[in-house]
């Protein structure tokens, strides 16, 4: 891809992305509440999208879905679940017990 | 709880929380530096993407489309719909930013990233009383930016040379620090409901639906089935 190429498209992509964080500006003084449906929807989103991070990042780790036993991220998500549930509010922890698994996991199975 | 806190102790804690997700940001930010540079990109544009779009998932997206020779803009819209789950997390954050001024939220959504948006919400959600927690969101920046920016463009300059099994490894960074974002919400039937849906969601919709949309489409479906049905109360 040409230099210029590739800043017109770095531009466009920066573009469309600030317009889908710009809301941050606008919803924050609204004067109407939004209606409590809308608003239980929102309550949803961080466990979603987390999720759509967690899922496929563990499940797909080469691009493609690999639910078997030799995918060793598979048994490093159990040993980071364990991990953040015996050490709530610690990011540390199940990521350094997390990636040191997968290391390990890798080369053992 | 206490409100009374000065400018530079909630910049100060926006830090001190963001710096491990600084370090899981690392690998990600190498292995995207990597992949713009087997498609081409000098180490300058992979930063400058980085700078600029700051929005990881869309942007291994973009690579992906340049090696298939995807036109400038296809990837513009396919990087739109990857990333109007930023709208999502605009929608959920701006209640806790009511007294932050208009104009530097202007510049400072841009923060707006998956990690800093989790670390804000958390952070939002203990105290909602606490005033400006816009300066948590600027602080969380001060770490996650320079370090997806750096490790973008070293990845471009000496991603190749990373052995094999310190990859595999550090490429476990993100779904660890995501699972540790997760599973304190994991409380009751919904949120286990909301996390399969969006979670099984994404998996087979990035199997099956156009580049990009998996997770939007999971993310969507799993929030308005926890948000609208009928669920009981939790007890307790």
């Amino acid at each position: 891809m040409a230099t210029s190429t590739a800043l017109i498209l770095i531009a466009g992509m920066a573009a469309v992305t600030y317009l889908t964080r710009a809301p941050l500006a606008f919803l924050s003084r609204r004067r109407a509440k939004l209606p409590k449906a809308v608003d239980r929807v929102l309550e949803q989103i961080p466990v979603a999208a987390f999720a759509a991070i967690v899922f496929p990042s563990v499940l797909q780790p080469g691009g493609h879905t690999e639910i078997e036993a030799s995918n060793a991220y598979l048994w490093a998500a159990l040993v980071a679940v364990g991990v953040a549930i015996a050490r709530p509010r610690s990011l540390v922890w199940p990521l350094a017990a997390g990636c040191v698994a997968a290391v390990v996991l890798h080369e053992v199975i | 709880m206490s409100t009374t806190v000065s400018p530079r102790e909630e910049v100060r804690l926006g830090v001190r929380d963001s710096i491990p997700l600084g370090f899981a940001l690392v690998p990600i930010g190498l292995a995207f530096g990597y992949g713009a540079h087997v498609v081409g990109l000098s180490w300058w544009l992979a930063g400058l993407m980085s700078a600029l779009v700051y929005g990881g998932p869309s942007q291994f997206i973009a690579t992906n489309l340049i090696s298939v020779g995807a036109s400038v803009p296809t990837i513009v819209a396919t990087t739109l719909v990857a990333n109007l789950r930023y709208a999502l997390f605009a929608a959920s954050l701006a209640p806790f930013l009511g007294d932050a001024p208009r104009s530097r939220l202007l510049w400072l959504c841009q923060a707006l990233a998956d990690g800093s948006y989790a670390l804000t919400l958390a952070h939002a959600r203990a105290d909602p009383t606490r005033p400006r927690k816009d300066r948590y969101l600027l602080g969380s920046f001060y770490i996650s930016a320079p370090a997806w920016v750096s490790s973008s463009i070293a990845g471009a300059l000496i991603g190749a040379a990373l052995p094999e099994f310190l990859a595999y490894g550090l490429g476990f960074a993100t779904p660890a620090i995501f699972i540790a974002f997760l599973v304190p919400y994991i409380r009751d039937a919904r949120a286990v409901t909301v996390m399969l849906v969006a979670g099984l969601g994404t998996v087979l919709g990035n199997e099956h639906l156009p580049t990009g949309t998996g997770p939007l489409v999971a993310i969507i479906l799993a929030a308005v089935l926890g948000g609208l049905l009928p669920w009981r109360r939790r007890q307790r």
